[in-house]
């Protein structure tokens, strides 16, 4: 039986980074997907010929600078952070310039600390106790700072729902919704729930530009470093269950029978699929086991990939071509749409969030052709009566029509064209219920994430770590769990 | 209401609810001059009892009493002054489909009628009451101290924390988790870790949306569910119950206590404003302008009106105001109050029964819940709204004469800002009451035809009549924002304001809002260790 000193679960950007960051160690680790391609959500497939997808997750602002640095990869990001567009009947509508730069200041302001949050090993707030000193004055000091007002403020928005945290901030309707939209996007938040604020806080602190040439340029980087740095690969490769001895895990056996062997297994797939799927029932007692039944992944994304015979005329601007757009005009048109998921329905009128993918990565179609994804919000994967061929075409028309009001032309452009139901997301990547972060974000799963005992990545199973999208801190396109979790196995 | 004698008080409370009169009493009892200014013709604020109709005496606005503090009881010798609270002890739920579910103190009794609808409810009942007890220890210890401030470095702040922390210490990994999530999820979610029966969550996940502007489903409205069990382990006190003589009951037992400690209390007395000089208050000056000195002036108004209103931005600094104005107030409930000629019979469990002696929810499912909820987003009352009923007078009967009944009808929700404006309230109001009163008759064929008055409180009644600004009845939302150290803002959750000896002791102050007296003695604690009086 070929054995590694590690196995990682998924090759995802997560599972890519920490493979290549224990490989750099000198380990010897195999990287396993069930994919025959690695990048997992930010993966772009081709879905008609010539015309690709940019993935599921496919704005690469949030990705930790460090990861990059960490890792030796040579990738440009964009100068400046992008300022939501909102996608008006009356054409395109930046966020107010100067309500923008006032709320920047103020979120830079905050940034040592919520940075803090992404890119350092997560406060053990459960267990005051075993948090060790130095790590405690480090972040208190940190924290004071920032002066006591900053403090409380801290203390203070993340709570809050994001409607009332931007009321503070902007003015306009329209400007408010496209920052909560894209903040709240694959959550089973709205404007008006609180916690939506902290969802807001760290999307808009973890923004430090866009990678150019997109999530395509970041795979292909992360790929060829790991195997660089002496990665073992093996895709097209579906695990089955974990390999356990005693009551350790000790490796992996795939769906064709196949077993490989290793001290560790880090799984970057979502932390319910890794303890319930994986693991024989007895190994986990009831409490812990209890916290991974209870771990919510309502997905509530759809995704509508158009190749387009030309790029919409009406995002082209003289800066160039806008790439990331949303529809939502005002907080409560989100707020509607999210209503219908309360009674498993799909919006009647649904927000976009629309990418102009291949002006950013312009391989992604054919010379002056177009490849727009857009992000269908909000459909519930226990859509009542299930996601059949009809509510497929309804979700899809209203989708259409919608950007065609707002894209007039955009209907007579189509050339092809795929709809990704939650169905079809929870099969192509992997996702329980949809779930587009491997578990939903919001306060009561982001603080202590997956659970208290898996914290530190690390969990309760000697040789079994957790480190995807499911673990801290959380779910967005930051490659931060995998190189925490990747720092913590090195570290042990 | 001309004032008398030109004597100066230590200190002047402005209204006389039940946390103003707390206050009062436990300075009265300190040997301070008090003077309490009610500006109703009765005092209690919103805790009060009026006989609207001939005959019938209404608990107008707050309708059960809800975590009493025990040692107020006792420390103003409520019950000598006349507090007797009566046991509520069911909560009854009638469906639509003719079944019903009634929850008792009993244990055994609920365990069967749960069964009905979940076996496994049935079973998880007991650990779920077990692990809520636990929890409730802890948030005991929250409400009952003034809240700490850790973003202080007042080595002080910082042993309350430490002692806290010290607490949530001593518990497993689990319970933490627990509380973690009780914090964070929302009521039906954390339900959802015991339970599975619609029919059982539905009416329980409601405590946690009480006087808030959110959904069952929204997070944060778990850790609301303690309230029910709170009472529990305030020990041989009752802490839920009717209190006799209507709501109003427990203010005059108060009222009277802090006169028999001296405290001084005039009624039809409207304070319009706080004097103020070079950001220090000196007294106040009645709406008739009579001016009264005092050494401390407490406001146990909200603090929307305590500072926009009675003290003025011109005093207080740009920040202060900005953080005042965006305190969230949003009220979302309405009361209707009938008196009807005979008991309302519940055709679904027909009949006098134990079952009509506590409360009666009509909150069918969640998703009725959540629909109500999303009506009232838009700026328009929930058309079929949840109610929380109580019939007083099966428990009380001097309340109203024999025969006859009190129905008093908590709402949810009516929303202050209606989207045609707060003030098309009066417009609204009958329409609002009807849908009431159909929603309720839904269950009880026969109510309207019995009814012989009905009283409609909308937000806009609440803020007219009760003074409590945009209706809301905790005088603020009960949101993490502005909960704790946050309450009405941060720098001043320790009952100071930033005038110089004006104080703060309503529900606008830390824990909060309902029928607890907390607030009031805590500021009167604080008020009397700086030894500013």
């Amino acid at each position: 039986m070929r054995r590694y000193d590690e196995i990682v679960v998924g090759a995802g950007v997560n599972g890519l980074i920490a493979a290549t960051r224990l490989a750099m160690a000198g380990h010897n680790v195999l990287l396993v997907d069930q994919a025959s391609h690695v990048g997992g959500r930010s993966y772009g497939h081709r879905f008609h010929e010539g015309f690709s997808s940019p993935g599921l997750l496919s704005d690469t602002s949030g990705l930790r600078p460090q990861v990059l640095h960490e890792l030796g990869l040579t990738l440009k990001r964009a100068p400046q952070r992008r300022a939501p567009v909102t996608l008006t009947p009356e054409g395109l509508r930046p966020v107010d310039a100067e309500a923008w730069q006032r709320w920047q200041r103020w979120i830079d302001s905050v940034a040592p600390v919520i940075g803090d949050f992404l890119d350092d090993p997560p406060l053990d707030l459960l267990h005051p106790e075993r948090v060790p000193l130095r790590q405690l004055a480090d972040r208190g000091w940190e924290l004071r700072k920032l002066g006591r007002n900053k403090m409380r403020e801290l203390f203070r928005v993340p709570p809050m729902s994001a409607a009332d945290w931007l009321e503070e901030w902007f003015e306009h309707p329209a400007d408010r919704a496209a920052i909560a939209a894209e903040a709240l996007a694959g959550s089973w938040l709205a404007p008006r729930s609180p916690g939506g604020a902290f969802s807001v806080l760290l999307q808009r602190v973890a923004d430090s530009g866009a990678i150019l040439g997109g999530t395509t340029a970041l795979i292909d980087a992360l790929n060829l470093q790991a195997r660089r740095a002496g990665v073992s690969f093996q895709l097209d490769s579906k695990v089955a269950r974990l390999r356990i001895d005693g009551d350790a895990v000790r490796g992996v056996e795939f769906v064709d029978g196949e077993s490989v062997a290793s001290s560790k297994v880090l799984s970057t797939v979502a932390p319910n699929r890794t303890m319930l799927d994986w693991l024989p029932v007895a190994l986990l007692p009831y409490p812990v086991r209890r916290r991974y039944e209870a771990w919510r992944c309502r997905g509530t994304t759809a995704q509508l990939l158009l190749a387009l015979s030309q790029p919409p005329s009406q995002l082209a601007t003289a800066d160039g071509p806008t790439e990331f757009t949303q529809t939502a005009l005002h907080p409560d048109d989100i707020e509607r749409a999210f209503d219908a998921v309360k009674y498993r329905q799909r919006s009647e009128r649904p927000v976009l969030l629309v990418q102009n993918a291949s002006a950013s990565c312009p391989q992604l179609a054919p010379a002056g052709q177009a490849v727009l994804s857009v992000l269908i919000h909000y459909a519930p994967h226990d859509l009542e009566g299930g996601w059949t061929d009809e509510s497929c075409e309804a979700l899809r028309d209203a989708t259409v029509e919608l950007l065609e009001e707002r894209l007039p032309g955009l209907r007579a452009s189509i050339v092809a064209e795929q709809l990704l139901d939650p169905h079809e997301i929870e099969r192509r990547y992997g996702l329980p219920g949809g779930q587009i972060h491997h578990g939903e974000q919001a306060l009561d799963q982001l603080l202590i994430r997956p659970e208290p005992e898996a914290l530190h990545y690390r969990t309760v199973v000697d040789g079994l770590w957790l480190g995807g999208s499911g673990s801290h801190p959380g779910g967005s396109l930051t490659g931060a769990p995998g190189r925490l979790a990747s720092a913590a196995m090195l570290f042990n | 209401m001309s004032h008398p004698n030109k004597k100066r008080y230590d200190a002047i409370i402005i209204g006389g609810g039940h946390n103003g009169l707390t206050c009062a009493a436990y300075l009265a009892r300190a040997g301070r001059s008090v003077l309490v200014l009610e500006r109703r013709h009765v005092l209690g604020g919103a805790a009060v009892s009026e006989e609207l109709h001939p005959g019938f005496t209404f608990s107008v606005c707050s309708y059960v009493v809800s975590l009493l503090r025990p040692h107020i009881i006792r420390d103003l010798n409520l019950a000598a002054h006349g507090l007797s609270i009566l046991p509520l002890d069911c909560s009854f739920l009638p469906l639509p489909n003719g079944d019903s579910l009634a929850r008792w103190g009993d244990a055994e009794r609920t365990r069967r009628e749960v069964a009905r609808f979940s076996q496994r409810d049935s079973e998880c009942l007991g650990e779920f009451g077990l692990a809520m007890t636990q929890l409730c220890r802890f948030a005991k210890r929250i409400i009952d101290e003034p809240a700490p401030d850790p973003t202080s470095l007042d080595p002080r702040q910082w042993k309350q924390l430490y002692r806290l922390a010290r607490q949530l210490g001593g518990d497993p990994t689990d319970l933490r988790w627990l509380h973690y999530k009780l914090l964070t999820m929302s009521a039906v979610d954390f339900l959802d870790l015991w339970f599975e029966s619609d029919t059982l969550k539905a009416p329980m996940s409601v405590s946690g949306i009480i006087g808030t502007f959110l959904g069952v489903r929204s997070p944060g409205t778990a850790y609301v569910l303690l309230h029910h069990y709170m009472g529990e382990i305030d020990g041989a006190f009752r802490a839920w119950g009717f209190s006799k003589g209507g709501t109003g009951g427990v203010s005059m037992a108060i009222a009277r206590s802090a006169e028999a400690f001296g405290a001084e209390i005039m009624s039809s007395a409207a304070v319009d404003r706080v004097l103020v000089h070079d950001g220090r208050a000196s007294g106040v000056v009645l709406q008739n302008g009579d001016e009264i000195a005092a050494e401390a002036v407490i406001s146990s108004v909200d603090p929307n009106r305590t500072f926009l209103k009675m003290v003025g931005e011109e005093h207080l600094d740009a920040d202060f105001t900005r953080s005042i104005q965006r305190y969230k107030l949003r009220g979302s409930s309405g009361k209707v109050n009938l008196a009807v000629d005979r008991l309302p019979e519940f055709s679904c469990r027909p009949g006098a029964g134990p079952h009509l002696q506590g409360d009666i929810a009509i909150a069918p499912s969640i998703d009725y819940l959540e629909r109500a909820y999303d009506e009232a987003k838009y700026g328009a009352y929930s058309k079929r709204p949840y109610l929380n009923v109580v019939i007083p007078s099966l428990v009380d009967p001097s309340v109203a004469p024999p025969g006859k009944h009190i129905i008093s009808c908590f709402v949810q929700y009516a929303p202050y800002d209606l989207k045609e404006g707060a003030a098309d309230w009066p417009n609204q109001r009958e329409a609002f009451g009807d849908a009431v009163v159909d929603t309720l008759a839904e269950y009880c064929p026969g109510l309207k035809e019995s009814i012989l008055y009905r009283q409609v409180l909308t937000p806009w009644d609440l803020e007219k009549e009760f003074g409590l600004t945009e209706g809301n009845i905790f005088q603020g939302e009960l949101s993490h924002e502005q909960l704790l150290f946050l309450r009405p803002t941060a720098g001043y959750a320790n009952y100071r304001t930033p005038i110089d000896r004006l104080w703060s002791c309503g529900s606008g102050t830390h824990p909060g809002g309902g029928l607890m007296g907390a607030p009031g003695e805590l500021a009167a604690k604080t008020l009397l260790q700086s030894r500013e009086l």
